[in-house]
């Protein structure tokens, strides 16, 4: 009975090896810093960190998604279904808003696309997204992949806040319209601008959930124990960002789905 | 009550549950496939709506070539004045295909391949032409669900007393559909 119950399991979990080996085409979705999954190993170390910035500002506030996908092939398959395939299977984009778009770049094929999920099909439409492609041909036949990435990123980053009637942060602005370097001293300014903003975020979240804890400790008091509760914990779990583990913000896909608007190009 | 009574009520209140729940999901996954069908009449659709204006820009730079655009126009009222989706998907194809040869002329006019509007116009329309793709696959996929459901146990005895019918899929000319290329 043993012998049998331990090949059972064994077979279940070839199969479920089977299934995952033969889904394995695309790549699986990356569970953290889901914003960019670079497998071609195309964007540098600091542009990388400028998309999942913004990537991770979309959708904390929009819950909109902006996904930088990198491949080295495509295995044959034409770039439209499998962006498509790819968009679906990661669920880009808020379930309901269907608010994501994908970029997709395919190095060794030379094809890039970008699929745009359906809420998002007013802001990007087709002929811009095209535009956004054109914008990186240049870029991409002098092999600057980073640079080019960015930019594109930007446009569409762009894009979304305009969509949700948002400024756009000033880094995506520059980015996505001017092509000038920055100074020294433009950098100084935006990282004091940054660590001003980080700091006070910081404080007026410490402040907020010190405040909670000693609201939740009153009322356990109060109540003799029926509301509230002494657990720091608890009382965290309400109130603090970092308790909440970043939520659905950079923890993964929020299930949105594309009926293949965007545009396909290659350089 | 006697205990042969109360096995004979569950057996009947299991058999209830069954029933009602493979019901739904026969009646579920033909409902997908309408919902489906009308994606791809819409997208067809949308992408007739971009022909006029296509064809007024075109216009402008072609003046010699008066019956390629009379096949895209005619192509494009086919298309709006298709009846079933099947008829819809065929004046589709021919819609494709009188694009196609558009394209393929348009390649002599430079200065239409410079144009904003052109260039923009063609986007949409290979935009479109991806999305018609795409719904006629999750057609398919809701038609092949559905086709399962009822042929299998237990779909197929609740299909068998409703009467329904499998249904057949999409294959509206898939060469036809091929997404017109245009190089900037």
């Amino acid at each position: 009975m043993r012998g049998r119950l331990a090949s059972s399991v064994f077979l279940i979990a070839v199969l479920l090896l089977a299934c995952s080996v033969w889904a394995s085409d695309i790549p699986s979705a990356p569970k953290t810093n889901i914003y960019l999954a670079d497998n071609a190993k195309m964007v540098g170390e600091e542009d990388g960190k400028e998309i999942l910035g913004i990537g991770q500002d979309l959708d904390k506030r929009f819950k909109a998604q902006l996904v930088v996908v990198t491949v080295n092939t495509l295995g044959g398959e034409d770039i439209e279904s499998y962006a498509n395939r790819l968009f679906r299977a990661w669920g880009i984009g808020d379930a309901k808003k269907n608010n994501g778009v994908l970029l997709l770049i395919a190095k060794d094929d030379r094809k890039f696309r970008i699929e745009v999920g359906y809420g998002l099909e007013g802001a990007i439409t087709d002929g811009y997204a095209g535009e956004v492609l054109d914008g990186m041909k240049e870029p991409f036949k002098a092999g600057e992949y980073s640079a080019g990435i960015l930019k594109a990123y930007m446009k569409l980053a762009g894009k979304i806040y305009d969509e949700y009637g948002e400024a756009a942060p000033e880094s995506v602005k520059v980015a996505a319209d001017v092509d000038k370097k920055w100074t020294l001293k433009d950098w100084l300014i935006a990282a004091v601008a940054i660590l001003v903003a980080t700091v006070v975020i910081i404080v007026f979240e410490f402040i907020k959930c010190t405040a909670f804890y000693i609201l939740n400790v009153l009322l356990y008091v109060i109540s003799f124990g029926h509301f509230g509760s002494l657990k720091v914990k608890d009382s965290y779990q309400s109130a603090c960002f970092w308790r909440r583990g970043f939520g659905r913000g950079s923890g993964g896909f929020g299930g949105g789905s594309s009926g293949g608007g965007g545009s396909s190009g290659g350089w | 009550m006697k205990k042969s009574t109360i096995a004979v009520l569950v057996i009947l209140a299991v058999l209830l549950v069954g029933i009602v729940t493979t019901y739904n999901s026969v009646m579920s996954s033909k409902i997908a496939i309408d919902a489906q069908r009308g994606q791809i009449e819409n997208q067809i659709q949308r992408r007739a709506d971009l022909i006029p204006n296509l064809i007024s820009t075109v216009k402008g730079y072609m003046q010699h070539e008066e019956k390629v655009l009379n096949e895209v126009t005619e192509a494009r009222t086919r298309v709006t004045k298709a009846g079933s989706t099947e008829d819809l998907a065929a004046a589709n194809g021919q819609l494709s295909a009188a694009l196609g040869r558009l394209i393929a002329v348009s390649e002599n006019y430079p200065t239409l391949k410079a144009d904003a509007h052109f260039t923009e116009l063609m986007r949409e329309i290979s935009g479109s032409e991806n999305r018609i793709a795409v719904a006629r696959r999750d057609y398919n996929e809701a038609v092949r669900k559905y086709n399962t459901v009822i042929a299998t146990f237990p779909g197929n005895l609740i299909s068998g007393i409703m009467g329904c019918q499998s249904v057949a899929q999409f294959t509206a000319e898939e060469s036809a559909h091929e997404v017109p290329k245009v190089s900037f």
